[in-house]
C-alpha cells in the first residue's frame, strides 16, 4: 500500500457516512458512488489497483460540484478538495497520455483562461450581440425554438457583459491621513468580463475605509479554473503570473471571487515544489483576504443612510466550505444600517452554478436551483447577496425560473450603494 | 450469477439492478473499519412483492441476499458477503402516517432517523432513539441493529419504540407483525426476536413506532474533570443518588482533543475528561435534578461547570458529542471503535481496564461513550499499513473482551454482532442460546440466503 500524503487522505476516510445527507449530488440521487463516501472509495479503489480510470469513474467525479460541504460535514478532517483535485489531475494525464482531452477542454483551458485577452475578445464579441439588438431579435423572433431545449436555456443563463474596467489605481478617500495600508484587488476572469461593477465596488469600498488600492489591468485568470479540471501544469504558470503582479507591490491581496479566493489560498501547497516560487507563493497565499473577510477583520465606515429592505445572505460553497468563512459576511451585513437581515434556509447548500456545472450538468444543477430558489422564496428577502460570481450569474438566471425575485448583488456592491447613498444625501444637505 | 441478473431485471426495471464497478465498488463497505466485499449487484426494489420475488428467486437460484439502508451500521451488517445482491431500501423514505390519537407512527425503513424525530416534534411529540449517525442513518437499519443512542439511560434503545414490524420472511412470505395495541400479550412475542435481527430473518417494508410526549422542559451542562476517575465516580454517584438524567456521556482526553479540533464549541483541550449530561420533563423536576447533579459533580472535583445558555447551544454540544468517534480518525490513519458494555457499576473498572491495556499493548487510544449506561466506545487509533500494531490491535480487543464478559458485560451494547464480533459471541454465550438461535434461523431460512455468515460463524 501507497504511503504517498494524498493516500493517508484516503485511509482517513473512515466511512462514516456524516458527509452523506449535506452532499446535494447523494440528495439527487441517492446512490452511493455520487456520494463523498463512495467517491473517496473510487478514488482509493484506482489507488490500489481495484479499478482503472474507467469511463464510469470519471463520470462519477465529474459529477461532484466540488463545493466542499463534505469539508464542512466530516469530523476526520478529511480534506476532499485536495482529493477530487488530486484524482482529476490523474484523470487529465491519463487522458493526455491517450490524446483523448476533449477539444472543448483544450480550447478552453489550454488557450482561452490563459490569456484575459482572450476572454475579453470574447467578452466584446457578446457585448456587440447582447447589445446591438441582435439578441432581442434572436430572442422575439422564435429562431431558438429551432434549436435543442439545452441551448435555448443556455441562451437565457448568458448574463450580461460587464466589461469597463475601473481605474488602475485609486488613493484612500480619507485625504488627511496616511492610507492605512496598499491593497492590490485580483479582478478574476470572469468577474473582469460580466462584473467588472463588482471590482468597482470593492474598489471604491476599500479607499472609502482609507487604504490605497491597487488593481493591475489585464490580469489572468487565478488558475483555478484549469486547476479545478485537473490541468495543474497550466494552473502553476497562471498562478506564478499573477503572484508576480503583485508581490512586492500590496501589503494584502483582496479578492471578491470565492472560488478565486479559495485557490489562491492554496499558492503555497500548488507551488510548494518550485523551490523559486515557493517563499513568494507562501506570501501570496498567507496575504489573501476575500473582501468580506477583510472588512470583518478590519472593520469598516458605518454608511449614514439607511437601506430599509430586507436582506439573505446565500453562502458561496467556495467561500463556506473551502475557505471556512462562514460568519464574517453575516457579521458585516449586520451592521449595515436599516438591513433587516433573514437567515436563508439551507443557506449554504450549493446553488448549482459550481463553475460551468450549469452548463455541463444542465438538469442537476437547475434541481439545485429551484431548491436554492425555494428556500429564497421563504425568507421574502428584497435582495439576496453572495460573494462569487457564478453564483451570481446562478442566481440571476433563477430570477427567471422563478416567481420570487429578489435581487442578486454582491455584498460589496450593497455596502457601496449605501455609500453613494450617503455620500448623495451629504451633497443634497 | 449472470442468469439471476437477468431474472431480476424482468422482477424491478432494469434501471433500478446496479451492476457496473463503480456501484458495487461503493457499496462493498458500510461504517465499519477494515471490513469490504464487492456483492454481484445492488438491486432497489419499489414494492414488498417485488422483495417477496427477489427472495424467492435467491432461495431458487441460491444466492445470498444482504439487505442495506445508509450503511453507517460498524458491525458490518451491510456488508455485502461474496456471491450477493444487496437490496436497497434508502429510497424506502416516506413518512406514512403520524397518528397523534394513539401516538404512533408508520414509517417505511428508508426514513432517515432524525427526518423523523423532526417530524414529530413539528406535532408535539417525542421519537428518543438517537444514535450517533442519527443525520443519516434509517429506521430500517435501527431496528435491525437495535440501535441505542445518548439517551438509552432514561428513554431505552430502538426495541423500546417498535409496536410493529411488516416484512418479507426469507422464503418470501409478507408477515405483519404487532399493532397499536399498547398491551398486547397474543402468542410469542415476535417482536423481540426481530428488533436486532441484523438483517438475518427478514426484510422490513414498514414499520409502527412509539412516540410519546415531548418533554416542557430540559437542561444541559458539561462537566471537566483533571482524572478520568473523578468523572467515573461522578456517573455512579448520580445514579446511587437515584438520579436518571436523559443523557450522562463521557468523553476522555484525547477524545476532547478531537472534538475541538472538529467543532470548534470551546472545550479546554487539557481537561482530563468530561461528562456531558441532560436532565429533561417538567420543569421542576429539570431544575430539582440538574441542581443535586450539580452538586454531585462539584463533590467529585469537576474544575468547571457549563451549562448550556440555550436549546442551539445544547445542541451543538450533543451533535458534537455525537461527532466523537468520527473525530477521533483526525489522529491515526485507522480507527477501530468497540462497543464494550458493562453493568453501570463496573464502570470506573471498565474505564481502567482500558487505560491499563492501551499501555501494555502500546497503542493510541480515545476512550468515550454512553457512561450512564455503562456502554462505552473504546477506539484505537492506529494504521492498518502496521502489520506489527494490527497484531497488537487484536490482542487488546481480545483481551478487553475477556475483562468485559468477566465484569459481567457484554460483547456490544447498541452495534450489533455483524461480521466484527462474530469471534466473542460464543464467548459470551452458553451453548443452549447459541443452539436456541441457530434453529430459530435455521427454522425461518433453511438454505440461509438472508444476510449469511452474520452474527454466527
Amino acid at each position: 500500500m501507497s504511503h504517498s500524503a494524498n493516500y493517508d487522505q484516503l485511509l482517513n476516510c473512515m466511512h462514516c457516512g456524516l458527509c452523506l445527507p449535506v452532499c446535494p449530488t447523494f440528495s439527487i440521487t441517492g446512490r452511493e458512488k455520487d456520494s463523498p463516501r463512495g467517491r473517496i472509495r473510487l478514488m482509493k479503489s484506482v489507488a490500489d489497483g481495484q479499478m482503472d480510470i474507467s469511463a464510469g469513474y470519471m463520470e462519477a467525479l465529474d459529477f461532484c460540484l466540488d463545493c466542499q460541504a463534505c469539508v464542512s460535514a466530516c469530523p476526520a478532517g478529511v480534506q476532499y478538495g485536495d482529493l477530487l483535485e488530486h484524482a482529476r489531475e490523474e484523470i487529465y494525464l491519463h487522458q493526455q497520455k491517450e490524446g483523448r482531452v476533449h477539444w472543448f477542454k483544450r480550447l478552453t483551458l489550454g488557450w482561452l483562461f490563459t490569456k484575459q485577452s482572450r476572454l475579453r475578445a470574447l467578452g466584446m464579441a457578446m457585448a456587440l450581440y447582447q447589445k446591438s439588438g441582435l439578441k432581442f431579435l434572436v430572442e422575439k423572433s422564435g429562431v431558438l425554438h429551432l434549436f435543442p431545449e439545452k441551448l435555448r436555456e443556455w441562451h437565457r443563463l448568458m448574463p450580461d457583459v460587464d466589461m469597463k474596467r475601473p481605474p488602475v489605481s485609486l488613493a484612500s478617500a480619507d485625504k488627511k491621513k496616511k492610507a492605512k495600508m496598499r491593497v492590490g484587488i485580483v479582478s478574476g476572469c470572469v468577474q473582469d468580463i460580466f462584473f467588472s461593477s463588482v471590482n468597482g465596488d470593492t474598489q471604491e469600498v476599500l479607499a472609502r475605509n482609507g487604504y490605497e488600492v491597487y488593481l493591475p489591468p489585464d490580469q489572468n485568470c487565478c488558475g483555478s479554473v484549469a486547476g479545478h479540471n485537473g490541468d495543474t501544469a497550466t494552473a502553476k504558470e497562471l498562478a506564478r503570473q499573477l503572484i508576480d503582479m503583485f508581490h512586492g507591490r500590496v501589503d494584502q491581496i483582496i479578492i471578491n471571487a470565492a472560488g478565486c479566493g479559495s485557490f489562491m489560498k492554496k499558492y503555497d501547497q500548488l507551488l510548494a515544489g518550485d523551490s523559486a516560487w515557493a517563499e513568494k507563493a507562501r506570501w501570496f497565499a498567507q496575504n489573501t483576504r476575500d473582501v468580506m473577510e477583510f472588512l470583518d477583520e478590519n472593520g469598516f465606515v458605518a454608511p449614514e443612510k439607511p437601506l430599509n429592505k430586507s436582506v439573505t445572505y446565500h453562502e458561496p460553497c467556495h467561500l463556506s466550505h473551502a475557505q471556512q468563512i462562514k460568519e464574517a459576511p453575516r457579521r458585516v451585513l449586520k451592521q449595515l444600517p436599516g438591513v433587516s437581515y433573514v437567515e436563508l434556509p439551507e443557506a449554504s447548500w450549493c446553488c448549482g452554478s459550481a463553475g460551468v456545472y450549469n452548463i455541463t450538468h444542465f438538469e442537476a444543477s437547475m434541481i439545485l436551483l429551484d431548491r436554492k430558489m425555494d428556500n429564497l422564496k421563504k425568507t421574502g428577502a428584497d435582495i439576496v447577496v453572495t460573494g462569487n460570481p457564478g453564483c451570481l450569474i446562478q442566481l440571476a438566471y433563477g430570477n427567471k425560473r422563478s416567481a420570487f425575485q429578489p435581487e442578486v448583488l454582491h455584498p460589496v456592491s450593497l455596502i457601496n450603494r449605501l455609500y453613494k447613498k450617503s455620500a448623495e444625501g451629504n451633497n443634497d444637505d | 450469477m449472470k442468469n439471476a441478473i437477468d431474472e431480476l431485471k424482468k422482477i424491478i426495471t432494469p434501471e433500478k439492478v446496479l451492476t457496473s464497478r463503480e456501484d458495487m465498488l461503493s457499496y462493498a463497505y458500510d461504517g465499519t473499519p477494515l471490513l469490504q466485499q464487492l456483492p454481484e449487484a445492488v438491486v432497489i426494489p419499489e414494492t414488498a412483492e417485488q422483495i417477496s420475488a427477489i427472495l424467492r428467486l435467491a432461495n431458487r437460484e441460491g444466492f445470498p441476499v444482504v439487505p442495506r439502508g445508509s450503511g453507517t451500521g460498524l458491525s458490518g451488517g451491510a456488508i455485502p458477503v461474496r456471491g450477493s445482491v444487496v437490496i436497497l431500501m434508502s429510497d424506502w423514505n416516506r413518512i406514512l402516517e403520524i397518528d397523534k390519537a394513539n401516538l404512533t407512527a408508520w414509517v417505511q425503513p428508508g426514513v432517515r432517523t432524525q427526518d423523523f424525530q423532526r417530524a414529530v416534534q413539528e406535532q408535539g411529540l417525542f421519537y428518543p432513539p438517537d444514535p450517533g449517525s442519527q443525520a443519516i442513518c434509517t429506521i430500517g437499519g435501527n431496528v435491525a441493529e437495535n440501535a441505542g443512542g445518548l439517551r438509552g439511560l432514561k428513554y431505552g434503545v430502538t426495541r423500546d419504540y417498535v409496536m410493529g414490524v411488516e416484512m418479507v420472511l426469507p422464503d418470501g412470505t409478507v408477515m405483519m407483525n404487532g399493532g397499536k395495541n399498547v398491551k398486547n400479550v397474543a402468542g410469542y412475542n415476535l417482536r423481540d426476536l426481530i428488533v436486532g435481527s441484523e438483517g438475518t430473518l427478514g426484510i422490513f417494508t414498514r414499520v409502527l413506532l412509539k412516540l410519546i410526549p415531548k418533554p416542557a422542559a430540559s437542561k444541559t451542562m458539561l462537566a471537566l474533570f483533571d482524572s478520568l476517575e473523578q468523572a467515573a465516580q461522578s456517573v455512579s454517584d448520580i445514579i446511587a443518588a437515584h438520579i436518571i438524567p436523559c443523557t450522562m456521556e463521557f468523553l476522555d482526553a484525547t477524545t476532547i482533543r478531537c472534538v475541538e479540533d472538529f467543532a470548534h464549541i470551546g472545550l479546554p483541550t487539557d481537561a482530563g475528561a468530561l461528562l456531558l449530561l441532560e436532565s429533561d420533563g417538567h420543569p421542576g423536576q429539570v431544575a430539582d435534578e440538574s441542581a443535586k447533579m450539580e452538586e454531585i459533580l462539584k463533590r467529585n472535583k469537576a474544575t468547571e461547570i457549563k451549562v448550556a445558555r440555550n436549546d442551539a447551544e445544547a445542541d451543538r454540544l450533543k451533535t458534537a458529542r455525537r461527532a466523537a468517534f468520527s473525530a477521533l480518525a483526525r489522529i491515526r490513519p485507522t480507527t477501530i471503535l468497540e462497543d464494550a458494555t458493562v453493568p453501570r457499576s463496573e464502570l470506573a473498572r471498565l474505564v481502567n481496564t482500558v487505560t491499563g491495556l492501551a499501555a501494555k499493548y502500546n497503542l493510541m487510544v480515545g476512550n468515550f461513550g454512553h457512561a450512564g449506561d455503562g456502554n462505552m466506545h473504546p477506539t484505537v487509533l492506529t494504521d492498518e499499513r502496521d502489520k506489527d500494531e494490527m497484531e497488537r490491535v487484536e490482542l487488546f480487543f481480545d483481551e478487553l473482551y475477556e475483562e468485559t464478559l468477566r465484569l459481567g458485560g457484554t460483547i456490544t451494547g447498541e452495534h450489533g454482532v455483524g461480521l466484527a464480533k462474530k469471534k466473542y459471541l460464543e464467548k459470551m454465550m452458553s451453548r443452549p442460546e447459541m443452539q436456541v438461535m441457530r434453529s430459530i434461523k435455521k427454522a425461518l431460512d433453511p438454505n440461509n440466503i438472508l444476510n449469511p455468515g452474520k452474527i454466527f460463524s
